[in-house]
């Protein structure tokens, strides 16, 4: 077992958090806290590997994924945004509600293989770079479009109207409303792109990642990115940091798994380690990048440019409605 | 300086921030939607699951007759109700107190497994002691390893601000995990044929039966005195008064001179423990054993327990018994071939329409405040 | 005759329970500064918002030039010409300045152009007098550079029509003055100004014309001559009878001196002042040094006030005070007795009360009702204590009590704070917090957001206080109501005491006082 290899891994195990992370990231700019990540997740995982075992067709399967993710996050803006219900507890009880709906539809699909999954697509030329094309470029369509994501996603949000109109309505609601900017069809907007980001993060699971069903397959992954966005300070791209050291610690947890908690890295050698101790580590780790970042919170001169959204988990209502 | 502009000045109103108190009960208009958002919500929800349950080719009503059978309709159905409601009371009050100060902690789930770790470590190095003994024993051990669980999100919020929602949670994953490495490894039943459990603890060290013939056992006991104490110190005391007004602004308490660190760390912990009391409660008093699962999920229940019941004491013991029955009624549903996800989807329902019956309800009220003209909400 | 830039006519709007305008009628000419008089509650805001199309009146109409036009929101308000700069700014504080004015364009519809809006802005700046960074943050801007970025911003969209809406509220005299200034050259170069406020002697010598909106009625329109007595015909217009004694003197048509019964303290010996506070110096929450070596008293039986522009250091001094936020250095003694780096409930208990400004965010707990905020900083005395529980029902009675004797409108006994008025919370707030009778208040601008008659009972009840012999130190933003109660009066700047003029209204004394809250060494007077 090399470095290498286990960075590749740190790429695919990254990727399923990555994506949710992103969905996350855009939710929250925009002024809604959606906690229910775990649950659109594993909607999204269900939906895909459904729609794949139903078509025949992957990219069918990752648009119903998406779409899953996406009308489970609508039951969320629908009820904090229409009818004004606390963010935060209707985050967990979508939780409840996809995990639910995950292990009571998903139990007929328990042990199944999907019958197609994404493969690994070598990218021509710079898959035979030494390390980085093992690491980078030999990896399946989703990761790619990932990479893809990421800058796209900066762009948008810092430097085109739309991303601009977005960071306000986060930020100062009662402004982009004055400006003219639908406040919370916006959000709405937003809580569902959030959602179907989430899904794909879902699908990259049971379509790609374990290509086949079991009832908890996310495992915690979607909490995790709830934390990674914080980790962020909202930026998509220390959201790619923050899902890569995940990716990172849960992939050397594979590799040891694999290896019986046994490990060498060149420079480290891993002996007999326990795996329920395994197991725990991204969840300690995610809890030491949330205490790393808030710790340089604190010390920042600059606090509100990386602050979080200004009006993150408040409902905005204009007094005059006609 | 006020950047915040006046358009804003709704906002505090309408997202509620804790369930509306019970105080305005004088208060007939309020004393109907208290009475009657409950019912509606459940019954809502049962229509909203009719959908998947239809998806899947089963007749709603039938399921919802045979849940109600499994946990209502005989005497042991009753009674495994009331077993399950026991733990959720105990939970449902620790997350209570900390929901009063508005502190997310959702990790229940971990602080009930740390309870029972405590618990089971004393019940397994000590088969010899006496009953007098051991079981106050595993009762402190419990509350401390409960307490000492939530310690580490309250001490990470108050030094740092750091979320308590992501770590609270995240230390639920570590709880299990830890739980299965002691079941697994070290405390290994021998004699177990492999099986992943613990050897059984001594009789000495089981919560007594308290009904001849049912599982209810001392543990009742247990949640009853702790309502009583969380109603006490919660409404009556000037800690519970300091929570309240933590709950509604940490700025607020500040000024108030009252201390802000010290009071998020105490709720935390006082949540932690009544948690880890329930994990010993239920290790001692139901599987005089520890194996895995030992929890459906108490902690994540709870806290549709305590929010359902506007986290009054009382109330929560109500709600427990009904949730108690949903949990009991999912094992029967389990042995009838239909996954015990239903019972997961259910909760979620009845927690959505729940919260929207209490947001619908306060723009009500909101808006007869308005228009009843002595009350003009300051603009800021 | 020339065509009115803009025109309201007969302008309706209801808000449940409130008529906020009322077949109000208004005109503005080109070229034309026009003032729109009102007290708080007027009618003024909501008339802004209606001509921007943010609200929709339920009767009337609004004319551009002759023409009947109907907006459908502040976009198409300013893209037909018509911008209003509100007192709370309609800008994104995260954002950049040019990035907030990206905010308001229509195009380019996709990806941003921000180097040439920068480029443009900064033109735009020179040309018009307003210096302007159109690269900075937001939130890095003081109160005035905002409002400048507020002004530009709206006509660099195109506004012909420029509303202000009280836009020297939060400004130090000579940041008024230059305002004033930019606002001549504005109306000199075409463009007809809307100027609301309710400062009398701003509106006389600023404005051509005046509407004077009472009650959500516009009542008059009228000539503004510079002549003595014009501020009395508007102040009587304004409040709908003639203007004596203390509203008077709310509305600054009076001086200390005038006033019956109210004239400037003397100047206690500073070591028999009850407080004393020398070397003070505390920190910010980011770390910096925000008190800078202060050195003052505060005797028994007088008001001090400390008046500054907002962000100066203010809030820190009340809440080191207060004992929430410790000092870093020097020390605060009342009458003997350390205060420095005392809990604020240790400081309560040797007498010092504390209101704050923050009403709703600190001040008092919006959610609960008022039984539970009068009992906020009280509930630890052993009046209301039994051993760990707290005794309700005498903070029933005593409650019930307060209620009467500072006439605080209840409606429901059980509502949240936050359902009652600005006057009543703060009312609640001052019976709440001299129930103790306290040696030492210490009050924040008292009177933000109050009607004229709520800050009149409130400045009655400070008055009170003072003649019953307690301290008082009064810290606000505001030089008229710091005028109107103070006996002496400090003036602060950037966490320094820059000195102790007299409360007097003379011009002289006004422009030291200005001077000092603007930071500058009295050389530069000429500026």
């Amino acid at each position: 077992m090399d470095l290498v290899n286990l960075l590749a891994i740190t790429i695919a195990a990254g990727t399923p958090v990555l994506f949710a992370t992103l969905g996350e990231l855009l939710t929250e700019r925009s002024g809604v806290l959606n906690l229910g990540l775990e649950g659109m997740m594993l909607v999204g995982a269900l939906s895909a590997f459904a729609g794949t075992t139903a078509t025949g067709n992957l990219w069918l399967g990752v648009l119903c994924g998406m779409l899953g993710g996406a009308l489970l996050a609508l039951i969320h803006a629908f009820f904090t945004l229409t009818i004004g219900v606390n963010q935060v507890v209707s985050g967990l009880a979508l939780v409840l509600l996809g995990q639910g709906l995950a292990s009571y539809l998903g139990r007929g699909f328990i042990g199944q293989v999907v019958p197609d999954s994404f493969k690994t697509v070598a990218v021509p030329g710079l898959a035979d770079l030494p390390v980085l094309g093992p690491v980078l470029f030999r990896h399946d369509w989703l990761v790619y479009l990932s990479f893809g994501l990421v800058p796209v996603l900066a762009f948008y949000i810092y430097r085109t109207r739309p991303g601009l109109n977005l960071r306000s309505v986060g930020d100062s609601p009662a402004t982009a409303d004055a400006l003219g900017i639908a406040v919370t069809g916006t959000r709405y907007a937003y809580v569902c792109a959030g959602g179907a980001l989430c899904g794909l993060g879902g699908a990259y699971m049971s379509l790609a990642y374990i290509p086949s069903w079991n009832e908890n397959v996310t495992a915690g992954r979607g909490w995790i990115a709830v934390g990674l966005v914080i980790f962020a300070m909202w930026n998509p791209w220390r959201a790619l940091l923050g899902a890569y050291l995940f990716g990172f610690v849960d992939g050397l947890n594979f590799q040891l798994q694999v290896s019986q908690g046994n490990l060498s890295l060149g420079f480290i050698q891993f002996n007999q380690i326990n795996t329920f101790f395994l197991k725990m580590l991204p969840y300690l780790v995610v809890i030491a990048a949330l205490v790393f970042s808030q710790w340089r919170l604190k010390h920042n001169r600059n606090r509100e440019a990386s602050g979080p959204p200004a009006a993150l988990g408040q409902l905005y209502l204009r007094r005059d409605k006609n | 300086m006020n950047l915040k502009p006046t358009l804003e000045s709704l906002q505090p109103v309408l997202s509620p921030a804790a369930p509306t108190p019970l105080r305005q009960r004088f208060d007939s208009l309020n004393l109907l939607i208290v009475i009657l958002s409950p019912g509606v919500a459940i019954l809502l929800a049962l229509l909203f699951i009719a959908v998947p349950l239809l998806l899947t080719g089963k007749d709603p009503l039938l399921v919802y007759s045979q849940m109600y059978q499994a946990a209502w309709g005989d005497s042991y159905g009753q009674s495994e109700t009331l077993v399950k409601a026991i733990p959720l009371t105990l939970v449902g009050l620790g997350v209570a107190v900390a929901f009063r100060a508005r502190l997310w902690n959702i990790g229940a789930e971990g602080q009930f497994y740390a309870g029972v770790l405590g618990a089971t470590a004393l019940a397994l190095a000590f088969p010899d002691w006496p009953s007098l003994l051991i079981i106050p024993a595993m009762l402190v051990a419990s509350l401390v390893c409960g307490a000492l669980w939530a310690l580490g999100p309250a001490l990470l919020r108050s030094w740092l601000n750091v979320n308590e929602i992501i770590t609270s949670l995240m230390l639920n994953y570590v709880a299990l995990n830890l739980t299965n490495f002691f079941i697994y490894g070290p405390w290994k039943d021998p004699k177990g044929f492999g099986f992943p459990k613990t050897p059984p603890f001594s009789e000495a060290s089981a919560l007594p039966v308290i009904i001849e013939g049912t599982r209810i056992h001392f543990g009742l006991i247990f949640a009853l005195l702790a309502m009583f104490l969380v109603w006490l110190v919660l409404s009556k005391t000037g800690w519970g008064f300091e929570l309240k007004v933590l709950g509604e602004s940490s700025s607020t308490a500040r000024y108030a001179g009252m201390p802000v660190a010290r009071n998020i760390i105490v709720a935390f912990v006082v949540s932690g423990a009544l948690a880890g009391l329930a994990g010993m409660s239920e290790v001692a008093g139901i599987a005089h054993r520890l194996e895995p699962n030992l929890s459906p999920g108490y902690g994540y229940t709870a806290i549709i327990v305590a929010w359902l019941a506007r986290l009054n004491p009382w109330g929560i013991g109500l709600v427990a018994i009904l949730f108690g029955g949903l949990l009991s009624s999912g094992f029967t549903m389990q042995r009838l071939g239909i996954s015990a996800g239903l019972v997961t989807l259910l909760q979620g329902a009845i927690l959505f329409f729940v919260l929207a019956g209490e947001a619908l309800s306060r723009r009500l009220l909101y808006n007869r405040a308005l228009r009843r003209k002595a009350l003009q909400p300051e603009e800021r | 005759m020339i065509e009115p830039a803009v025109k309201l006519v007969n302008i309706t709007k209801q808000f449940p329970g409130v008529i906020a305008n009322n077949a109000v009628n208004f005109e503005v000419l080109p070229g034309e500064i026009h003032a729109l008089l009102g007290e708080n509650g007027a009618g003024k805001s909501t008339l802004m918002n209606i001509l921007i199309g943010l609200y929709k009146p339920e009767a009337g109409r609004i004319e551009l030039s002759g023409r009947p036009v109907e907006f459908k929101g502040p976009a198409d308000a300013i893209a037909q010409g018509v911008g209003v700069v509100f007192q709370h700014f309609k800008l994104v504080p995260n954002l950049t300045v040019a990035e907030n004015v990206a905010l308001g364009m229509r195009r380019p519809r996709f990806v941003l152009s921000l180097a040439k809006i920068e480029r443009e802005l900064s033109e735009l700046s020179q040309k018009l007098d307003l210096p302007v960074n159109a690269q900075a943050r937001v939130s890095s801007l003081s109160v005035g550079e905002q409002q400048r970025v507020e002004i530009i911003k709206t006509l660099y969209l195109g506004a012909k029509i420029l509303a202000l809406d009280e836009p020297t509220a939060n400004l130090t005299p000579q940041e008024s003055q230059n305002l004033f200034v930019a606002l001549r050259k504005l109306a000199a170069e075409g463009y007809a100004i809307i100027f609301i406020s309710h400062k009398l002697q701003e509106v006389v010598s600023l404005a051509n014309r005046a509407t004077i909106l009472r009650g959500g009625r516009s009542v008059a329109t009228v000539e503004i001559k510079n002549e003595p007595g014009e501020k009395e015909k508007l102040a009587s217009l304004m409040i709908g009878r003639q203007a004596s004694g203390d509203t008077a003197h709310e509305l600054g048509l009076t001086t200390i001196s005038e006033v019956a019964g109210v004239g400037p303290g003397v100047a206690p010996p500073e070591s028999s002042a009850l407080l004393q506070v020398s070397r003070l110096t505390a920190l910010n929450n980011t770390g910096q040094a925000v008190l800078k070596d202060l050195n003052f008293g505060v005797a028994a039986g007088e008001i001090v006030v400390i008046v500054g522009v907002a962000g100066n250091g203010q809030r820190e001094l009340a809440e080191v005070l207060s004992g929430l936020r410790p000092a870093k250095s020097g020390t605060i003694t009342l009458g003997g007795r350390s205060l420095a780096n005392l809990s604020p409930r240790q400081v309560s208990r040797l007498g010092v009360a504390f209101v704050p400004e923050d009403r709703l965010s600190m001040g008092l707990a919006p959610g609960l009702d008022l039984e539970d905020n009068y009992l906020l900083r009280e509930y630890w005395r052993p009046r209301y204590r039994r051993g760990p529980f707290v005794r309700r029902n005498v903070a029933r009675q005593d409650l019930g009590a307060a209620i009467r004797q500072y006439d605080i409108a209840v409606g429901d006994p059980f509502a949240p704070a936050r359902l009652l008025s600005g006057g009543n919370l703060q009312k609640l707030m001052l019976a709440r917090e001299l129930s103790a009778g306290p040696q030492l208040l210490i009050v924040a601008n008292p009177t933000r957001g109050l009607d004229i008659g709520a800050s009149a009972y409130v400045h009655q009840q400070l008055r009170a206080v003072r003649d019953r012999g307690a301290a008082l130190l009064l810290v606000l933003e505001d030089l008229d109501e710091a005028l109107s109660l103070a006996d002496r009066l400090l003036v602060m700047y950037e966490g320094r005491l820059m000195g102790e003029l007299p409360p007097l209204r003379t011009d002289d004394n006004l422009q030291k006082i200005g001077l000092l809250m603007a930071g500058s060494p009295v050389e530069d007077a000429r500026r």
